[in-house]
């Protein structure tokens, strides 16, 4: 068999480019037998780490590289503008591709290999000059940028866009030449290759025999390569495709653009050895340069966290002691625990040894920066559980008081493997500008936003391969909305589904849309940016990945995601956002402001009654974790008292506990009605606080600890195998030795052994740590606290923090009204931006207005100041706002104070507004020329707060006001169905306020709905869901006649059938009303 | 190679390349175009049809 190493290949990395996934080029080039394969995407490193680690798993020798967008010398290049039609051409065609000079040869590829780790370095270097310098998604580098970032890199000639290539088939000799001694000049003798590729595409041969003279006569080295892009011969439909995406055409207009053949595959070493037999070189310098390229991205990367300089030059281990032992008097004082010193010792030895003081001192840096800073923050995570975490300020969470276990983000094995996640939560105002100083300390050369790899979902697969088989667009539409929420079946079914499509399911152009609709499916389409990780290097880190812009000014972000990051053990600190904190910082504000009663969130108490009365009776909406429809249920079920019950709470309703078995057992044993049992006896001390099922991700190491007698490291790295998407193969190899351990050190016998392995397995990832949940119970504490003794700022500091959580505005406030507090209607003198206190009642914002952007506000905010307005002409001549906004405002009641109801405000408006820049009109008496008009109806006014406010807000009414003419006598409502007995048969009707469809409910589908009294919830089987299917998904109000199911005081209304609620005539619910997820 | 009603002798394949096209249609396109010297030495190019499995005189103009 010949030898061969494919030095060109794409993959889906080269967005919507390549078709192939790394796994699918190496499984591919391993079974081919290939010496090596080079991963070749253009103009970026994205699947740089998925590629070696995947190459490293399958022991095939992984070379990294790019293919970059050159410009030639003297080009000009594009400036940065915004998306365009058309992006530069790849590889093949588009040759017109041009400049928007008219220099049609201006662009050229060129393929670089890295042989070293400083030709590693250099070739994110380059390929983050040209992210930065160009337009998004048209990266370019003037060929001159090279100069100097050469070493350590391998150049071949490229693909027929190669500079050289382009000549020679523009009959160009001796430009040619020159581009071939330019590179030859840049790169080095022995570093540049004269690269030949034969995909038998008309013009292949005499462009080859062009190269091969030109290789001759300046005595340079030939290598063949197959400018790969998808890993087998069937996936060039799929690529053919993506590039008619890419170019937002279709196929049948894309002809120019396509490859004009399936040749692009990965073929075997004698494929290549045949049609390249006249060169064997060229073939055996594949092999030779695989050789030279040793640089390993699995081992070889040059990354360092930034160091910390003590003051005085203490060491930083010392350092970081100092600082411990100060919090520790600070936060304890005379109350020392009695294990804290041994505790700290333990972990301080752990950091030491690992090198991480450096780590730790940074963040406390950070930290105290937000402390000082007024930006409420605290740790989220496993991080929770150290103590130094603790006394640095870092989490906010006491381990000792909790009894959390540390070794689960602090452990022998981590400090060779990895380095410790620590994820803090900051309030949303905060967390920017907490980026923004993480930014301003570090600099874009030693900090990077991490990257997000947006994969095609059904609906967007649906519309690009639509789009590109020219399929109509209505229909492809109809389906991608089908296909967006868990509600879907496959899309075959769904297409039967859909009358539009009866008859048409099966042919051949739908068969091959949902052909390439699956394959498309789970691909990565873009970079998009991680939610709250951020990267630290001392070393530059443009050397460690490419970086591009970001959609924040100043911030780059790698191309790397948090798998890759992980992968590269590159430290990454998560900066999440989490709006509770916000909540509570805002409520905390209002107390002080109304009560004059200033409160240290951490001296909020966690132990009153009467709070948890609160909590156990349901009073639970607006309080994080624990407020959702399956957390109410299981609430009312159970006994919580005390932070530590609701710990527990707060994780046994999580995807781990559910799949894993956990919550009905805990359920029935905290009820006395099944007793407290343990798979094996060593499991007692281990889950003896959650009654003997596990709850909390520490249990899954301390069982594996206990049961098969891992060491805290091996645990820890069942507990990773667990979290990560390639792991299959791991969490095999791990269950084979929890089997022999178990039997071994504790004496199980297989049946047992398996059982428990089993359950952990169904516990995965999708489970708290205990430290976690009790940072996230804290939280949740102290804003029950405030919803119980400060209801009306609950509320308005809730309606100031939305948008988060599971309600919409039009919920929380008729959950408001049932509390007893009042929510007023916007009034454009009372009211400010955001919602206020006045009197006993919540004054809406100008914010909840639809139409009022950011700027608005600010103006609305800042005219207030100057006293109220005297009439309708008087608030526009001051604010000048635009006509449709204020028409917004009069439709809301928010100029009652004239004395004028709406529809003659907006007779009035009508008689003296002018846009702006127009002249004013002098102030005529417009009551002159009034006619008369008919005022509204109250119903009319309830349509137009649904409509107008964001989240369908009444203010003047209840939105029940809107299906009056549906109800009758036989609908129940909600707050009698509280006390119907077990299967009673009750007809429900209401609002959707929450529609949610979990993984984990195997079809099931829950409503929560809302009527005037209150909230049900409505479960309904897959059966129904698949009959009712349009209402399930997009019903915004529903009658449902079913039964009551009943566990004790959790009450559930079964669906039996279900019928859309009528609005009265001309009434319509916005979507944004109901919170649909997952 | 019979052409023009003769019978000619092929001196030698002169290029090949392949065509994978328009497979979204009723009417997919998968050929295989070969170049041939003839040793009267006219290029003649015919293509395998590699759906239909048939050569073809690949005519121009």
């Amino acid at each position: 068999m010949a030898e061969y190493a494919e030095l060109h290949c794409h993959s889906a990395y080269s967005f919507r480019e390549g078709a192939s996934t790394p796994l699918e080029l190496v499984l591919t080039a391993r079974a081919l037998g290939y010496r090596a394969l080079a991963l070749t995407d253009h103009d970026g490193l994205a699947g740089a780490m998925e590629f070696a680690q995947t190459a490293r798993e399958w022991e095939l020798p992984a070379i990294i590289g790019a293919e970059l967008t050159l410009l030639r010398r003297g080009a000009r290049p594009c400036a940065p503008t915004d998306a365009e039609a058309t992006t530069p051409d790849r590889c093949f065609a588009s040759l017109s591709m041009a400049d928007r000079d008219g220099d049609a040869a201006a662009i050229c590829h060129m393929t670089l290999l890295a042989e070293t780790q400083r030709g590693y370095a250099n070739l994110s270097r380059l390929i983050s000059q040209a992210r930065l310098a160009s337009p998004r998604d048209e990266p370019q580098l003037p060929l001159d940028a090279l100069e100097g970032h050469t070493e350590g890199l391998i150049a071949l000639s490229g693909c027929p866009q190669g500079a050289v290539p382009q000549a020679i088939a523009g009959h160009d000799p001796d430009g040619a030449r020159r581009a071939a001694e330019r590179l030859l000049a840049l790169f080095g003798r022995g570093r540049f290759f004269v690269e030949l590729q034969r995909n038998l595409v008309h013009g292949d041969e005499a462009r080859n025999r062009g190269l091969v003279e030109l290789a001759r006569q300046l005595d340079l080295p030939l290598v063949a390569t197959n400018n790969v892009h998808y890993h087998e011969r069937a996936r060039h439909r799929l690529q053919d495709v993506l590039v008619a995406v890419r170019h937002r055409t279709s196929l049948d207009a894309s002809e120019h653009l396509r490859r004009p053949n399936a040749n692009y595959y990965l073929k075997s070493p004698d494929e290549m050895a045949a049609l390249f037999a006249e060169l064997p070189e060229a073939l055996a310098n594949t092999v030779a340069i695989a050789e030279r390229c040793r640089f390993d991205l699995t081992r070889d990367l040059n990354y360092r966290f930034p160091d910390y300089q003590a003051p005085d030059g203490t060491p930083a281990d010392e350092y970081l002691e100092q600082v411990c032992l100060q919090g520790m008097r600070e936060l304890y004082g005379l109350a020392l625990p009695p294990n804290a010193h041994d505790r700290l010792q333990q972990e301080l030895a752990l950091i030491r040894q690992a090198g991480h003081a450096g780590f730790f001192l940074r963040l406390w840096e950070l930290m105290r920066y937000a402390h000082e800073h007024d930006m409420p923050a605290r740790g989220r995570g496993s991080s929770v559980g150290s103590l130094v975490c603790y006394l640095l300020g870092l989490s906010g969470i006491d381990p000792i008081k909790y009894d959390l276990f540390v070794g689960r983000f602090l452990n022998e094995a981590r400090q060779s493997e990895d380095v410790p996640d620590i994820d803090i939560d900051f309030a949303r105002d905060a967390r920017d500008r907490m980026f923004q100083h993480v930014f301003a300390t570090y600099g874009t050369e030693h900090a990077a936003l991490v990257a997000n790899v947006i994969q095609y979902r059904y609906p967007q697969a649906i519309r690009d391969v639509g789009k590109a088989l020219g399929l109509p667009e209505g229909d492809v539409d109809r389906l991608a909305k089908r296909m967006r929420g868990r509600f879907a079946g496959t899309l075959e079914q769904e297409m039967r589904t859909l009358p539009e499509f009866h008859g048409r399911t099966q042919a051949p152009v739908w068969r091959e849309f949902r052909r390439l609709v699956e394959e498309l499916r789970g691909k990565p389409r873009h970079l998009g940016q991680h939610s709250g990780g951020v990267m630290l290097s001392s070393t530059p880190i443009v050397e460690q990945v490419p970086v591009q812009p970001s959609a924040m000014a100043g911030r780059y972000i790698c191309q790397w995601d948090k798998d890759s990051v992980a992968d590269a053990g590159i430290i990454k600190l998560d900066l999440l956002g989490y709006p509770s904190l916000g909540h509570l910082d805002r409520a905390l504000k209002l107390i002080e402001q109304q009560h004059g009663r200033r409160i240290d969130p951490v001296h909020i108490p966690l132990d009153d009654p009467k709070v948890y009365e609160m909590v156990q009776w349901g009073d639970i909406l607006g309080i994080v974790q624990i407020q959702s429809r399956a957390q109410l249920q299981t609430i009312r079920r159970l006994t919580i008292r005390s932070i530590d019950d609701l710990v527990i709470q707060v994780a046994l309703i999580r995807p781990g506990p559910i799949q894993g078995g956990a919550v009905n057992p805990y359920i029935a044993r905290s009820q006395g009605i099944e007793p407290v049992t343990y798979d094996h006896p060593c499991l007692e001390p281990v889950l003896a606080e959650t009654k003997g099922v596990i709850v909390f991700q520490e249990q899954v190491l301390e069982a594996a600890i206990a049961v098969a007698g891992f060491t805290p490291g091996q645990a820890e790295s069942l507990r990773r195998a667990m979290s990560r998407k390639r792991s299959r193969d791991e969490m095999e190899k791990l269950r084979e030795a929890f089997l022999a351990g178990a039997h071994r050190h504790a004496g199980a016998d297989e049946a047992t052994a398996q059982r428990i392995y089993e359950k952990i397995l169904a516990f995965a990832e999708f489970g708290f740590p205990k430290a976690h949940a009790a940072a996230m119970a804290e939280t949740a504490a102290k804003l029950a606290w405030v919803k119980c003794y400060y209801k009306l700022i609950f509320y308005t500091s809730w309606l100031n923090e939305w948008p988060f959580g599971f309600y919409s505005p039009g919920v929380i406030v008729n959950e408001a009204r049932r509390n007893g507090v009042e929510v007023l209607g916007v009034d454009v003198n009372r009211s400010r931006a955001e919602c206020r206190i006045e009197g006993d009642a919540v004054r809406l914002g100008f914010r909840y207005v639809k139409g009022i952007g950011e700027a608005w506000l600010e103006r609305l905010d800042a005219e207030a100041a100057h006293g109220p307005y005297s009439s309708l002409w008087d608030f526009w001549r001051r604010t000048r706002i635009p006509r449709e906004p204020i028409e917004h405002l009069i439709r809301l009641g928010a100029f009652a104070f004239t004395g004028l109801h709406e529809r003659e405000l907006i007779w009035q408006l009508d008689l003296f507004y002018q846009p702006l820049g127009a002249q004013l009109p002098l102030a005529l008496p417009h009551d002159a020329e009034m006619v008369a008009l008919a005022e509204m109806s109250g119903g009319e006014r309830v349509r137009e707060d649904v409509v107008l406010t964001e989240g369908g807000i009444t203010t003047r009414g209840h939105i029940m006001d809107l299906v009056s003419g549906a109800l009758h006598e036989g609908v129940t409502p909600s707050h009698v169905v509280e006390g119907l007995a077990e299967g009673t048969k009750v007809t429900v009707a209401g609002f959707v306020a929450v529609r949610q469809a979990p993984g984990t409910a195997k079809g099931f589908v829950f409503h929560t709905l809302e009527d005037r009294f209150g909230l049900v919830n409505i479960i309904t089987n897959p059966r129904l869901v698949q009959r009712y299917k349009e209402l399930v998904a997009e019903a915004g109000a529903l009658v449902v006649h079913g039964h009551i199911e009943r566990q004790e005081r959790a009450v559930n209304v079964i669906t039996e059938r279900m019928e859309p609620l009528r609005l009265d005539a001309s009434a319509r619910v916005p979507a944004a009303r109901t919170h649909t997820f997952g | 190679m019979r052409t023009g009603g003769r019978w000619l002798a092929v001196a030698r394949v002169s290029g090949r390349h392949e065509v994978d096209a328009r497979w979204w249609t009723e009417h997919p396109i998968a050929r295989t175009y070969v170049d041939l010297l003839l040793e009267d030495e006219r290029v003649l190019t015919v293509f395998h049809d590699r759906i239909a499995n048939t050569w073809y005189e690949q005519r121009y103009g």
